[in-house]
Formats: structure tokens, C-alpha cells, sequence
């Protein structure tokens, strides 16, 4: 056996405990939740167990239950350019040398360790419609501006959006246009990932932008503002790249915790999420087949989705 | 140093588990104790005899037999067959018996246990020597009422006759030391007769000595001997919610069932875990069923085990259950487990808020109109106008409960009888919700979602309308008597409660709930499963609950004739005088709702999506839509689910055509 064989089998032997608990806990269940999509699977034992062929996903695809908790998952996920943004901006301001820096990336990391259900638990006591610090504060801010009788967004207890989509079918009705539990979502969202890893990783970027660039810019004139767009902002294409996959992959499997701890899908299951949809029709209605076809859905969906970033956003990237 | 360290953790690692092995296990040493006892020579003695004995003593009722705190030095001079309670004479015990009734025998030890109830803790001590001392002389006069030698019996007696606990405990001392051998046996004595005492009152009654003898009896033979004894007890797994009411019913039936280690699964608390473990063949041996739909899941995914036969070999009469439960462990006139509690929801009310705005109690007959002219007066506004104190309080949180049982109570059901057809979009069910968001936002005398929040916030509470109701914040609320397990609790001892039927309305019923635990069909100690079963329908696990006031224990027959006033008064809390209440309307409630054609957590969830509506009030909409679109929508599900599963299917078109009203109104929609 020659030395680079030998080298190779101890890197093997080295990742097979890794790759022998991937295989076990993550493959297998992965591959048999495909096999399932094409069946009947649920566990009631009356069922005679059959191969459907794609029975579910045409089922699926016509209903109205799938299409809506979609649509939410969809609308939870309009928060994301200014998550990340937000995000960008932060880092650039904390990369300055300015006295105490760390102590404020600490403390915009702070929501990023904090537990979840605890967050949730503390917005869910903030978007209280009538006794929530939010409301108080927007009802005092009506009231200095003259405005008589505001009453504030309901938020968690509305099914109204920024869009106006009808909370029973899937469409717009003008009473729907308003504030309501998904932008709650989205507000306490943004709150929780402007200052998470996102920025961390921003900061990582800045620090890494050669700083022979910046001097380069300076000897040419270029004001903060041209500095930004011509050396910081091409140099940040890569992490760019990798924080807008990483939050369309977070975003579509997104909205379970939100939905189990804060709103269980309400009101009206307009925070049903695509997540929170598969939980429910396979542990809950013990659909396997079906929810094992709406996973695969979702599936497809940010596999499809990460494939055209790569063919548009990677390009972009290099340029 | 580095090294040093992890080495230091590694060996720490080896101990802490050589030491885990070699603990002793406490368990198996009372059982060697019994084994010791048992085997002593008697190999079989026939139940039957030995319940025959035990009724004799009891004198064939509930009345019971005082036991005693044997001073170990009395019991260890006194002939071997004395430390038998099988083997000592009726007439020895009949005669104990009278001697404790005597008057002005107990009287040293009452006016101790008086003192130290008044002295606290600080009079323990003394209470207890009185009581040590007493019980050693009627000892005393029990074996020799029963003829038995004992020598030094005159000197007892003589020196017991000077009220001296000190010159008492002198004798004791004074007495020769004692073997091991006596040690062994008034262990396995005191074990005996403490373990039979399940309520722990220091008093055998009839029941508890049949449970100790069926206890005895582990294997079911009619006799007790060695065959009963397991050498390890067999591990009997159950999922349910911890709590110390939980812990007081294992450690009761551990303590009647040896042979079995009943523990609790508390982590597989979610129906979704139990049935994916049960199928998967690690699942607990027996689980509980916390609303009526869960059952059919169960039963449907094959987990619930067919009991019936088992329930009629074993003498389980479920005609003694209450009715009202029937949904929680019966499906299909099947057996699947027993309830372990029931109770129907009723008008708690704060007497002292009543007492203080000069308003009567509400009788039982009253109505919604009396019901909402007196909460509108109990309800406390601050300056802005938002209620600080409201009239009454119910939560409609995220279950079903709330919306289904006030429909109901109003007399429109979610379902047809026969559960085939969803017919909440009827006038009955509007008037309901009309009523409800009246109480909610027009006479503001019941809180809104927001309210409640808000208020589960200011008041440092959990959520709940329990914790609400407590904490002063409402006057009256709909609950169950399963509350007192909370507000028998020190910190609300100053709340004066009563509790009243809820409103009537023509037509309307109430609805029972409880829980049911569920046997396994995989159970691997099946035995011990149906033991619990056994225990679940017994005296000594009804009183235990009853007591516990977990809602109302589930066989009915121990509320009506001789056991009806341990029911009603409680010693230990006088003033509750609104047990008769929480009977009675158990006893007029109806079995839920329910329809075995449609998976409940998703009809849980369609319900609970249209009510948002209601319970939100959204402007936009008005109830009579929204309840046409959840029945809508309720009944579509119905169809789907009868496409899904023909089984299901065929039972449901026999119950068409035998004149249920179908899911569909056109032809063409039906499955």
C-alpha cells in the first residue's frame, strides 16, 4: 500500500463515524420520506398501505391549505433584504475604530443568544393591542400628533397584512390592508437577525477587504459614500452570496418555533408556515404520505431557488 | 497538568459509576423482608379465608381498625406469632379495638396532638411520645386479651400507669438489647401493616385491607405465597403529566402493587410521540387520553389495546363509570382503558365580592340575563374605563374547549348525534357567539384575548383563567373542581369560593371531560397494565383522588350512599361546601361531542381557525358567515377523510342510510 493510499484510508476511517451517523439519521430518513411521498402512509391501521403514485402531490397542489400557509411563508420572508441591509449597515459602522465597539457587537448579538421561546414569549407580551408597550407608545405618539381615536395595529390578534391578502382565499381584499400578526413576525424577525450572524459575518468581510483598496480610493478622491459602493460593497459579493442563500434556506423552512410558541398558527392560520404545515398534517393528522410530498415540495422549492443564485448570484459575484 | 486533570475526570467518571452499581437498592431489600415472611412456613394461605378474617375485623364495614406504632422493644419480647397480622386473633384485635374507643383513653394523646396542631412543629415531639405510649399499653392489652404468655407484661402495665413518658422510655432502654433477628421481623411487620395503610391515617379500613390482600396476591392465584413474589419488580411505564397528584397515585400503587415499578414517562407527553413510539415497539405500557378525540387516533393507528374481555374477567364495571367520560376509553362500545378522572365545568364565585357589592349568591336556577345583570355590577373599571376586575372569567385560548362548550351549554352541538355532519352553522351556535363577544366587547364583563394577556402580565400570574380567578381578578369563572388542587394552596386560603351550575339554557347541555389511561397494545408488562386498570376502578385510588380533588374520581358509585359524606365533607377543609355541585352536574352532563369521522386535531384546528374570527371580532365579518364557512369547510374535511379510508367509508354510508344527515348537501359531492 503506497503512502498516499494509506493517507486516504485514515482520512476515511477518520470521517467515517461523521459519515455513518449522517447516513443513519439523515439519508436513510431522508430517502425513505421520498419513497413515502408516493404512498398513502398514515397511521391509521384501517388503511391498507398502497403506492399512490403522485396522487399527493396533485392533491396537494390543489388545495387551498397548502397554497396559504405558502403564501405566509412567502410574505414572513419579505423582511429579508431588510434584515440583511440592516445587517450590512450595522457591520460597516461597528468596523469604524470607534471607542467600545465590542461592547456593541455584543450587544446586537444579544437576540441571537437569548432563547428563542423566550423572545417570543417577551414580543408576544409587547404586541399586546391594548396594553402592549408598542401600542402605548404608538397611541401616545397619535395623540402629540392630534390624531383622535387611533387604536393601533392589532398585530397578533389580526389577520390584516401589507398586501391586503384575504385571510380565508387565497386574494387581496381591501380589508385586509393593515397590521396584522405576520408583520409582527416579520418586525420581531428583523429584530432578531439584523444584529445576528449575519452581521458577524459582514464584519468578517470588512476586515478581510485588503486595505491597499481603501488608500487606493482616497488617492482617487473617493468620499465615504463611493468608498461604500466601489470597494466595500464589490468586495462583499461572496458573503453577500452565501448570507442570501442561507436566508432564503432559513426563511422558507422558517416560522415553526414562531407558530408553536407565540401564535399556534393564528389567527385564522395566517402564521402557518410551510414548516408548521408538514408538522401538522403528519403528527398531528398522521398523513405521512402527504406531508412527506409537501416536504418534498419545499424541497424543490429551495433547491430550485438556491440554483438560481448560483447561476445569477455567483456570477454577479465574480465580477 | 493537563493530563493530570482529565485523568483526575476519568477516574471520578469510573467511581461515580462503581458507586451507582453498588448502591442499595432499598427495593429489592423490603421484598426480601416479605419473601422472608412469607415463606416462614405458610405456603398458600387461601385469600378468601384471609378476607373473611379481615372483614370480621373490620366488622364488614368501612369503619376501620387502628393499627399501631409497635414500640420496637415491646414487639420484639412478644411470641413470634404475634408479629403475623394474619395470625393474631380476631379477639386480640376486637379487643384493641374496644380499648381504643374507650373514652379517656385517648384523651392523653388527643390533647398532645391538639397542642402540637396549635404549638406547630415544636409540640411534634411530645405528641408523638404520648401516642407511643398509649399505643404501647393497648398493645399490651390486646395480646393479653388474646392469652398470649408474656412475662413481663405487669411491669409494663405497672410502670405505664404512671403518666411519666420519661421512667416510660427508661423501661424500654432498660429492657436487653435487640438481635437481629428481632429487628428483621418487626420490620417485616411494621412494613406489612404501614404499606396496607394507603391513606396513611394510622387507620385500616375494609377497602384497604382487600387491596392489601389483592396486592398480596400479585400473581392472582387466591393464595398468597412465594409465587407472588418477583425477584426484581417489573418496570410498568406511564406517560402522563407529572405533579404531585401524579406521584401520590404511583407511589399508592407501588406501594399495594410490589411487583410492579410503575414510573413515570413524563417526556413523551404529545399524542404524535406516543403513537410514532408505540408503533415503533419502545413505547410506555400505558398513556393517557386528555380529550375525547385522542382515542380514536389511538385506536385508529392500532396503539389502544381491546380491554374488554379483560375488564369483564377482572369484575371492572364501567356501568359504575361516569358517563359523561364514556369518549375518553370507550369507542364503538369497545374498551380501550379506564378514566383516571371526569368533572363538567360550573360557576365558580367569589363570596367576598358578592357579600361586598350586596348581591345574593346566584342560584341554581338562574339564567344568562340574571348572569350578565350581575357580572356587568361585580365588574371594576379604572379611570380610562378598561376593567381592573372583571365580572367573570373564561380563557378562549388556543383549544377548542371554550367555543365548543359554550355552543353546547347554548344547545347547538358541533355535530350531529351520530357525528356525521358539522351543524355548528345553526342560530343556536350564533346566539352563543353573539352572547360571548358581548361579554367580551360590549358589556366588557369577561376578558379579551388581550385583556387576559395584559393581565397574565400585570399580576405576575401564569396565564389561565384559574391563576386569574385566584389572583382577585375576577368575581366569578367557569372551571372545574380539578381548581381546588391550586386554590387549596396556603397563599389563597383568605379567597371565600362558592360554585353554582352555569346558566341554564333550554336545550343546552354540558359537556364532562376528564383524562383516560390508555393501555398499550405492545404494553410489555401487560399485567401490571391491567393492575393499573384494576387500581384505577378501585376505593383506594377513587378516595385517593377524591381527596386530592384531581376533578371527580371516576367510578360514581363511591359518591352516592355510605361513602357520599366522606365526599361531601372533607375534615380537612370545612368550608368547601360546593362538592354536591361538582356531583351533580357530572351527573347531568353529556358525553362530548364528537365525530369518529374526521381526525380530531384537525377538526381542533378548523374550529380553532374560524373562531379566531369570533373571538378576535373581526369587523369585516359577520358570525352567521363564519359559522356557514366552518361547517363548510368542517364537512369538506368529513369527505376527504371518507375518501381517504374506505373502512371508514363503508361504516359511515350504513350510517347514512340508516338516516344520519350526509357531509353534502349535492349528490355529486359525496365520496
Amino acid at each position: 500500500m503506497n503512502r498516499e493510499r494509506r493517507t486516504a484510508l485514515v482520512a476515511m476511517l477518520f470521517l467515517l463515524p461523521n459519515f455513518a451517523g449522517f447516513a443513519v439519521f439523515m439519508l436513510g430518513p431522508v430517502l425513505f420520506s421520498l419513497v413515502a411521498a408516493f404512498t398513502n402512509w398514515t397511521l391509521v391501521k384501517d388503511v391498507p398501505f398502497r403506492f399512490v403514485g403522485i396522487a399527493n402531490f396533485q392533491e396537494l397542489l390543489g388545495r387551498q391549505e397548502f397554497w396559504m400557509s405558502a403564501i405566509n411563508t412567502a410574505y414572513l420572508m419579505l423582511g429579508m433584504p431588510v434584515s440583511i441591509a440592516g445587517s450590512l449597515f450595522l457591520a460597516v459602522l461597528l468596523s469604524e475604530r470607534i471607542r467600545g465597539a465590542t461592547i456593541y457587537r455584543t450587544l446586537f448579538y444579544l437576540p441571537s443568544f437569548t432563547s428563542g421561546a423566550a423572545v417570543f414569549i417577551l414580543w408576544k407580551k409587547l404586541y399586546n393591542p391594548e396594553y402592549g408597550p408598542v401600542n402605548t407608545a404608538l397611541r401616545a405618539g397619535a395623540d402629540a400628533a392630534g390624531m383622535e381615536g387611533f387604536t393601533g395595529p392589532q398585530w397578533l390578534a389580526s389577520t390584516q397584512n401589507l398586501l391586503g391578502l384575504d385571510a380565508l382565499d387565497i386574494g387581496f381584499s381591501w380589508g385586509q390592508w393593515g397590521l396584522g400578526a405576520r408583520d409582527a413576525l416579520i418586525i420581531m424577525g428583523l429584530w432578531m437577525t439584523i444584529g445576528g450572524s449575519n452581521m458577524l459575518l459582514y464584519i468578517a468581510g470588512i476586515s478581510n477587504i485588503p486595505q491597499e483598496l481603501y488608500e487606493a480610493a482616497d488617492i482617487d478622491g473617493a468620499g465615504r459614500w463611493r468608498r461604500f459602493v466601489h470597494v466595500t460593497w464589490p468586495q462583499l459579493a461572496p458573503t453577500t452570496f452565501f448570507i442570501v442563500i442561507m436566508s432564503f434556506i432559513a426563511g422558507l423552512q422558517g416560522g415553526f418555533e414562531q407558530a408553536r410558541v407565540m401564535t399556534d398558527g393564528g389567527p385564522a392560520n395566517t402564521t402557518v408556515t410551510l414548516a408548521f404545515h408538514i408538522y401538522h398534517k403528519a403528527f398531528m393528522e398522521f398523513r405521512i404520505g402527504y406531508a412527506s410530498a409537501v416536504a418534498w415540495i419545499l424541497f424543490t422549492i429551495i433547491f430550485g431557488i438556491t440554483l438560481l443564485n448560483w447561476r445569477f448570484g455567483a456570477r454577479h459575484g465574480n465580477d | 497538568m493537563k493530563e493530570l486533570f482529565s485523568g483526575a475526570l476519568a477516574v471520578l467518571c469510573v467511581l461515580s459509576g462503581v458507586a451507582y452499581l453498588w448502591q442499595p437498592r432499598p427495593e429489592s431489600a423490603r421484598l426480601d423482608r416479605i419473601r422472608a415472611v412469607i415463606a416462614g412456613g405458610r405456603d398458600g394461605v387461601p385469600v378468601a379465608a384471609v378476607r373473611a378474617r379481615w372483614a370480621e375485623l373490620g366488622r364488614g364495614g368501612q369503619e376501620g381498625i387502628d393499627y399501631l406504632d409497635f414500640p420496637d422493644a415491646v414487639l420484639a419480647r412478644l411470641p413470634a406469632s404475634c408479629l403475623d397480622p394474619l395470625m393474631i386473633p380476631a379477639d386480640a384485635l376486637t379487643a384493641y379495638l374496644t380499648q381504643t374507643t374507650r373514652p379517656g383513653r385517648g384523651d392523653a394523646a388527643l390533647l398532645a396532638l391538639s397542642r402540637a396542631h396549635a404549638g406547630g412543629v415544636a409540640a411534634l415531639p411530645e405528641a408523638s411520645v404520648a401516642l407511643r405510649r398509649l399505643r404501647g399499653a393497648l398493645v399490651l392489652d390486646a395480646i393479653a386479651a388474646a392469652g398470649f404468655e408474656f412475662p413481663e407484661r405487669d411491669a409494663v402495665r405497672r410502670r405505664m400507669a404512671i403518666p411519666d413518658e420519661v421512667r416510660f422510655d427508661a423501661f424500654l432502654r432498660e429492657g436487653p438489647p435487640l438481635g437481629a433477628a428481632d429487628r428483621e421481623r418487626i420490620d417485616a411487620l411494621t412494613y406489612w401493616i404501614f404499606e396496607a395503610d394507603l391513606d396513611d391515617d394510622f387507620t385500616l379500613t375494609a377497602d384497604e385491607a382487600d387491596g392489601y390482600l389483592a396486592r398480596l396476591d400479585s400473581d392472582g392465584d387466591g393464595t398468597i405465597g412465594p409465587s407472588d413474589l418477583p425477584e426484581r419488580p417489573i418496570p410498568l411505564l406511564w406517560s402522563s403529566a407529572p405533579g404531585s397528584i401524579r406521584t401520590r397515585q404511583i407511589e399508592a400503587f407501588n406501594r399495594r402493587y410490589p411487583k410492579h415499578a410503575l414510573a413515570l414517562d413524563a417526556y413523551v407527553s404529545s399524542i404524535d410521540k406516543v403513537i410514532v413510539q408505540c408503533l415503533a415497539g419502545v413505547g410506555p405500557d400505558i398513556f393517557d387520553a386528555i380529550n375525547p378525540f385522542q382515542l380514536a387516533a389511538f385506536v385508529n393507528s392500532g396503539v389502544a389495546r381491546d380491554v374488554t374481555e379483560a375488564f369483564a374477567e377482572r369484575g371492572i364495571r364501567t356501568d359504575d363509570i361516569w358517563p359523561a367520560v364514556a369518549p375518553y376509553y370507550m369507542m364503538d362500545g369497545r374498551i380501550y382503558g379506564h378514566p383516571r378522572n371526569a368533572g363538567a365545568p360550573a360557576m365558580w364565585f367569589n363570596k367576598d365580592m358578592f357579600d361586598a357589592a350586596g348581591i345574593p349568591y346566584p342560584a341554581a336556577d338562574w339564567t344568562w340575563d340574571d348572569f350578565i345583570a350581575i357580572a356587568q355590577r361585580l365588574t371594576e373599571r379604572d379611570a380610562a374605563g378598561r376593567p381592573t376586575r372583571f365580572g367573570m372569567i373564561s380563557t378562549w385560548d388556543h383549544t377548542s374547549w371554550f367555543p365548543i362548550m359554550i355552543t353546547r351549554q347554548w344547545g347547538a352541538p358541533l355535530f350531529n348525534a351520530e357525528g356525521t355532519r358539522c351543524v355548528i352553522d345553526g342560530p343556536a351556535a350564533e346566539a352563543a357567539f353573539r352572547f360571548t363577544q358581548e361579554m367580551m366587547y360590549t358589556a366588557r364583563v369577561m376578558p379579551t384575548p388581550s385583556d387576559e394577556a395584559a393581565m397574565a402580565n400585570a399580576g405576575g400570574w401564569g396565564g389561565g383563567a384559574l391563576t386569574l380567578f385566584a389572583g382577585g381578578r375576577g368575581a366569578m369563572a367557569i372551571g372545574y373542581r380539578w381548581w381546588l388542587v391550586v386554590l387549596r394552596e396556603p397563599e389563597f386560603a383568605h379567597l371565600n369560593l362558592g360554585v353554582v351550575p352555569l346558566p341554564a339554557t333550554p336545550g343546552g347541555a354540558i359537556e364532562g371531560g376528564g383524562g383516560a389511561v390508555i393501555v398499550n397494545q405492545a404494553a410489555r408488562n401487560l399485567e401490571g397494565a391491567m393492575r393499573f386498570m384494576e387500581f384505577l376502578h378501585s376505593a383506594a385510588y377513587n378516595d385517593l383522588n377524591n381527596d386530592a380533588a384531581d376533578s371527580l374520581s371516576p367510578v360514581r358509585t363511591f359518591y352516592y350512599g355510605e361513602s357520599e359524606t366522606d365526599y361531601l365533607d372533607n375534615p380537612r377543609f370545612p368550608h368547601e361546601d360546593y362538592h354536591a355541585v361538582w356531583r351533580d352536574v357530572l351527573a347531568q352532563a353529556e358525553p362530548p361531542n364528537i365525530s369518529p369521522y374526521i381526525n380530531g386535531q384537525l377538526a381542533e384546528r378548523i374550529v380553532l381557525k374560524y373562531g379566531d374570527f369570533i373571538k378576535y371580532r373581526s369587523e369585516d365579518r359577520d358570525i352567521g358567515s363564519i359559522l356557514s364557512a366552518l361547517a363548510a369547510e368542517m364537512n369538506r374535511a368529513i369527505v376527504a377523510s371518507l375518501r381517504e379510508n374506505p373502512p371508514l367509508r363503508e361504516r359511515y354510508m350504513r350510517a347514512v342510510a340508516a338516516g344520519a344527515a350526509p357531509a353534502w348537501d349535492r349528490p355529486e359531492d359525496a365520496p
